[in-house]
This record gives structure tokens, sequence and C-alpha cells, in this order.
């Protein structure tokens, strides 16, 4: 099979280097990325995270984190709306880590407060107690 | 506290606690979003700025330890759509890609061919060894140095 050559050449598109768009901003300092977001008293998040890679969740204490200054919410599976669950290839991931959590950093609680030192701090007050499983890995 | 400080060539004024870092004023109270903040422990070179003309990591700047001293960021390097010689080198090779990390490597690059503008592949590496790029896209960036090396950055600084 032979191709007709293309009588009108295309532009920017196989065969040339073509600029990147977002390059300029980017090298400017210009571009804005989600960390990069800001409004006039806006809250900032943070999270606590499970520090075993398979463990039974017995009891989660966010009480002191709640009480403790700048902190606006502290938010656990128990607060969540819906225990629907998410995931790219099955649907099988907790918004927030329910009765077991699964891996090393899976997301155990959540905290808004006015600055990102506060949430940072409620979530290193705030307790659970685990009972761990054995370890399962799977390759 | 009440601070007053140098950046980018303007007197400014902003209001830090005593454990904030620079880079926490500069974005946070001074509206500075080009210098990022990542590791926030001085690992990843994407805060990247000069105090007094030397590179350092805003965040392990305290905001106080900056007063009175000249800060420069990556805003500092364009004039308005006229690009710093650095920056449109890193355009042109390529070397930007998800582009969180590309202030500061253009920073340090800066830093680097001002000091040394002719440097050697392992000075270059050496300059840059500060700038983690999680793309991984060391190669076109290392391009991009090499390219305005080679283009004399003195001579081009100074035309522009």
């Amino acid at each position: 099979m032979t191709l007709a050559p293309t009588k009108r050449k295309l532009r920017g598109i196989v065969g040339e280097s073509a600029p990147r768009a977002d390059a300029p901003p980017k090298v400017k300092g210009e571009f804005t990325y989600g960390s990069d977001l800001s409004r006039e008293g806006m809250l900032y998040g943070a999270t606590l995270r499970s520090p075993h890679a398979h463990a039974r969740i017995l009891r989660i204490d966010v009480a002191r984190a709640r009480q403790m200054p700048g902190v606006r919410a502290v938010m656990t599976s128990d607060d969540l709306p819906t225990r629907e669950k998410f995931g790219l290839m099955r649907a099988d991931q907790p918004v927030l880590a329910t009765r077991v959590v699964r891996y090393v950093g899976e997301p155990v609680a959540l905290v808004a407060a006015d600055d990102p030192e506060q949430a940072r701090l409620a979530t290193r007050r705030s307790r659970s107690n685990t009972s761990c499983f054995p370890r399962s890995p799977t390759w | 506290m009440r601070l007053k400080l140098q950046v980018n060539g303007g007197e400014r004024e902003a209001e830090a606690r005593e454990h904030e870092s620079l880079l926490t004023v500069l974005r946070e109270r001074l509206g500075l979003w080009g210098s990022k903040n990542a590791c926030e422990q001085g690992e990843c070179g994407s805060c990247s700025v000069l105090l007094d003309g030397q590179l350092v990591c805003a965040c392990l700047v305290l905001a106080g330890a900056a007063e009175g001293r000249d800060v420069r960021t990556v805003e500092d390097l364009a004039e308005g759509e006229h690009m710093h010689p650095v920056q449109r080198a890193f355009v042109e090779a390529g070397a930007v890609q998800c582009g969180f990390c590309t202030p500061g490597f253009i920073v340090a690059t800066a830093a680097l061919l001002r000091d040394n503008p002719e440097p050697s592949e392992a000075e270059i590496r050496e300059a840059l060894s500060g700038n983690i790029c999680r793309c991984t896209g060391y190669g076109k960036i290392l391009e991009a140095v090499r390219r305005s090396a080679a283009k004399g950055y003195g001579d081009d600084a100074r035309s522009d």
C-alpha cells in the first residue's frame, strides 16, 4: 500500500517540535497548582493515616482533637454520610478506613483547622486503638 | 510579629509568627506562589530562592531571619512576557513536565550560571543535586542547563 502525499502541510503535529503551551507559565512560577489556591478565611486540612499494614480499628478517639484551638471539624468514617466505596478497577476502597485498615497510610480521620499547624497537631492528638492482624502481602 | 522584607527589589511588610518559614510568608502573606511547598525539610529544592544572593531553601529559613536581607524569588527573573534566558532554555529543551519542581530548578540554574558561566557536567550535577524532579525529567533539565550555558548566559542576560 502506498500513501498519497498530503497536499497541505500539517503544522505543529507530526515531525515538528511544538513548544508546550504550559511551559512559559511554569518556568515563570505563574502556573497555579492546587496547593497555590487561596481564599480569605479558608480552612486547612490534615489527614490521620494508618501506621499499620493490616489491623482492626477498635476505637478512634478524636475528642481532644475536636477541642483544640483553631480546629473546626474532625471527621472519621462514622461521620461520613455514605458507606459508598471507590476505586479504579473495583470500587472496594472506603473514603475513610472503616473497622479495619488495609495499608500503611490509609486515611483514618480528617481534620479541618484555621491553619496547617493546628490541623496537623490535631491529627497527632487523635488516638486510635487498633489490633494488628498478621500481614498478608499480595504479589 | 511584623516583618520588613526586601523581596524582588521592593520593600514588603508581612505579618508572621515566630515559627513560620520564609516560604510561608512569601506564598501565603505576599502572594508569591511561584516558590513551591513540597517536602518542607530542605530535600526537594522546590522552594529555592536567593537570600543575599545565596541559593537557599525558603522552607528552612525562618521568616524572621530574612528581615532586612535581599530575597529574590522565581518571580524576579522574567520581565513581563520577556523570559530570563534560563527560562527560555527550559521551555526550548522541553525540560518542563508537571512543572512543580521547575521554579526551583530555574532559580538554582540561574544561581549556578551567574557564578560559573561555563560549568562542567559534574559541576551542573553538583549544583542541581539539591533539586528533585518527581517526573524524573533530568535528561532534558540537564540539556536546558547546557543549552543556556552554551548560549553565553552572561551575554544573553546583558542583552536582555
